[in-house]
């Protein structure tokens, strides 16, 4: 178990290493003079060259990444030249919001799309199946802010129920109750999800019930719930587990949109602003940050396999 | 005993309703091993699922004839339906014992499954031993809760066997157990067949295309073609004197080691695929003795003692009785 553990601990760390090399490129792949494309239009040629000093633009390539790579293993990840504050102090201020909404939004992807997807499994052919299943390749193929705006519509400024936008910190005044602002962003983000991961559990239970050892089950004549659950589901939801972690990365790009509809301060929103503050720091520091949560996410999804399935070798 | 009498199955498919098991009987007593040998698609799997109650419906599903274990009619029963009634004492094992155990649960979890289905109050540890040595598994294959992909195909097919004997079955179907198994192992698998079938007096419905493992294990053979038995008795009998041209041609299509490399035998043509099974006797366009009245009209059945065939002209003609 240690050994697959550092093992794909390994692998993980070397995509890591792959991934910012990419990331630290990117600013030399602005064309011209980076420093002069962030400063913009208005600044002088001592500003330009202040900046460049301070970028380390300067130096050769390679010293420049590993300047850059050994300050971010030690946790700093720049300036941000529009806050001129700590890159991190930039993600950290959107980090609530964002890890709230994902972890909100994955809990409904997993409470609605799995048991909603075996339901559908069971009654395979019926009008429900096919209801169930109709609707979710529609939601699956509505953007999501779309149903954000449809969400705000009805259940804000029709029935009033819920606040259409913003979040205010669970840590200042209001407390847990302030999670209701994330209650229909959540929603929105994680209606797509939830239709691709009930499709996916419908199709792979469906494929798991014409094995063999399902007919075995049968065989022994335990009761059809009992193969259900106990044969069905368990294989199933390998394949549905390992779908998460692809969940996760689509839910990254998509809370960007909708954290930009709900207005929630999020670190989707800090990206969006950053590009077009052209603030590269904090896209990188962002973006690097996003590819170590997927990364872990992975990680975990692969370590969680291994429980579920006695197959995936120790090696 | 278990009794199958006049059973047809059908299959909706796109053309329509087609019977794939067309009238098919036979009885297996206690201690007993009837060998139902076929090509594939001669309908001999379907009618081993419809008795198990295992058949996909309502696509496939018996639409006429009774199937009945000691009296009682389990026609339409699933294996839950059965075991609720008290009729649990069928058991089946399969053909691919590499797939045919969940590869995510211990083996030992799966065997104590069937042991509680039929019995909540068992013993599960005792009663999980006493089958691991009925079926002869050594202790090892439980140890350390093993999962299915650490075993061997035979050490699978064994627990399989064991998990199939833990309803104390009147009558077990084995549906081409050997086929996927390595030559020595299945000679071990056949003999702990026979082995057990005398010991616990159960009765085994052998599903092969195999003739000579139905020549080594059976006591009597039921050969089927086109969703028919065409031919029916005891071993010895069926061996030595076919009467069916088709059992005969089987026969002849297994290789004699002593006529050294002789040509391989074969039936000409194939077997009718269930939407084009030709009127008359279905065995007509592959068969030499074939004449007019085999082409059209129902098949007369022809027996010798307790040998049956039907068929208008058959083999060995002189010890058919009228």
């Amino acid at each position: 178990m240690l050994g697959f553990i550092v093992k794909r601990t390994g692998a993980a760390l070397a995509t890591l290493v792959a991934a910012s090399v990419l990331i630290f490129m990117f600013i030399h792949l602005i064309p011209g003079e980076p420093a002069a494309v962030m400063l913009g239009d208005a600044a002088t040629p001592e500003q330009v060259a202040a900046l460049r000093t301070r970028l380390g633009l300067d130096e050769p390539l390679i010293i420049q990444y590993f300047y850059w790579a050994g300050n971010a293993l030690q946790g700093d990840l720049g300036r941000s030249i529009f806050f001129d504050e700590p890159v991190t102090t930039v993600i950290a201020d959107g980090a609530e919001t964002s890890i709230l909404l994902a972890s909100i939004t994955m809990i409904w992807v997993v409470l609605i799309g799995v048991p909603v997807g075996v339901i559908a499994a069971m009654r395979r052919g019926s009008w429900l199946d096919q209801g169930l299943s109709g609707l979710a390749m529609l939601l699956a193929s509505i953007p999501t802010f779309w149903v954000g705006l449809y969400l705000i519509l009805v259940f804000a400024a029709q029935l009033g129920w819920l606040p259409s936008s913003g979040y205010p910190s669970i840590f200042d005044e209001g407390g847990l109750a302030n999670l209701r602002y994330l209650i229909l962003p959540s929603l929105a983000l994680a209606t797509p999800n939830a239709a691709l991961i009930l499709r996916l559990t419908r199709a792979s239970m469906l494929d798991v019930s014409k094995e063999d050892y399902v007919r075995t089950a049968r065989a022994k004549g335990i009761s059809p719930r009992q193969v259900t659950v106990r044969h069905i589901l368990r294989n199933a939801l390998l394949v549905v587990v390992s779908a998460f972690g692809f969940t996760f990365a689509a839910l990254i790009s998509e809370a960007v949109v909708t954290e930009t509809v709900f207005a929630l301060p999020g670190i989707g929103r800090t990206v969006v602003q950053s590009i077009l503050r052209r603030d590269y720091p904090v896209i990188q520091g962002v973006i690097l940050v996003i590819v170590c949560l997927y990364l872990v996410l992975n990680l975990l999804v692969d370590i969680s396999y291994r429980f579920l399935d006695p197959r995936v070798e120790l090696e | 005993m278990l009794a199958v009498d006049d059973l047809v199955v059908s299959v909706v498919t796109s053309l329509g309703s087609l019977d794939i098991v067309r009238g098919v009987s036979f009885q297996i007593a206690p201690g007993e091993i009837l060998g139902l040998v076929g090509e594939s698609g001669s309908g001999k799997s379907m009618t081993s699922l419809a008795v198990m109650g295992l058949l996909e419906t309502p696509r496939t599903r018996v639409t006429s004839g009774r199937i009945a274990i000691d009296g009682a009619d389990i026609t339409h029963a699933t294996p839950y339906e059965r075991v609720r009634k008290g009729n649990g004492d069928i058991a089946m094992i399969f053909q691919e014992p590499m797939t045919s155990l969940n590869p995510v649960r211990r083996i030992g979890d799966q065997i104590a499954e069937a042991i509680k289905v039929h019995d909540p109050k068992a013993d599960v540890r005792a009663r999980t031993q006493e089958l691991m040595d009925l079926v002869r598994l050594p202790d090892s294959a439980l140890q350390h809760g093993a999962y299915p992909h650490e075993l061997s195909g035979g050490m699978r097919q064994r627990v399989m066997i064991a998990i199939a004997l833990a309803c104390r079955p009147k009558v077990l179907i084995a549906d081409e157990p050997t086929t996927a198994l390595d030559v020595t192992v299945q000679l071990q698998i056949l003999g702990l067949l026979r082995d057990l079938c005398d010991r616990l007096d159960m009765g085994i419905l052998f599903i092969t295309h195999d003739l000579g493992v139905v020549s080594q294990l059976a006591d009597r053979v039921a050969v089927m073609y086109a969703g028919q038995i065409v031919e029916t008795g005891s071993v010895r009998t069926i061996f030595s004197a076919p009467l069916h041209p088709y059992t005969a041609g089987l026969m002849a299509c297994v290789p004699d080691p002593s006529t050294g490399h002789a040509p391989l035998v074969t039936i000409p043509g194939q077997a009718p695929r269930p939407d084009e099974v030709p009127p008359g006797c279905p065995f007509s366009p592959r068969c030499s003795r074939a004449d007019t009245p085999c082409r059209s009209g129902p098949v007369p059945t022809v027996r010798a003692g307790d040998h049956a065939a039907l068929c208008h002209f058959p083999l060995n003609e002189e010890l058919v009785h009228a």
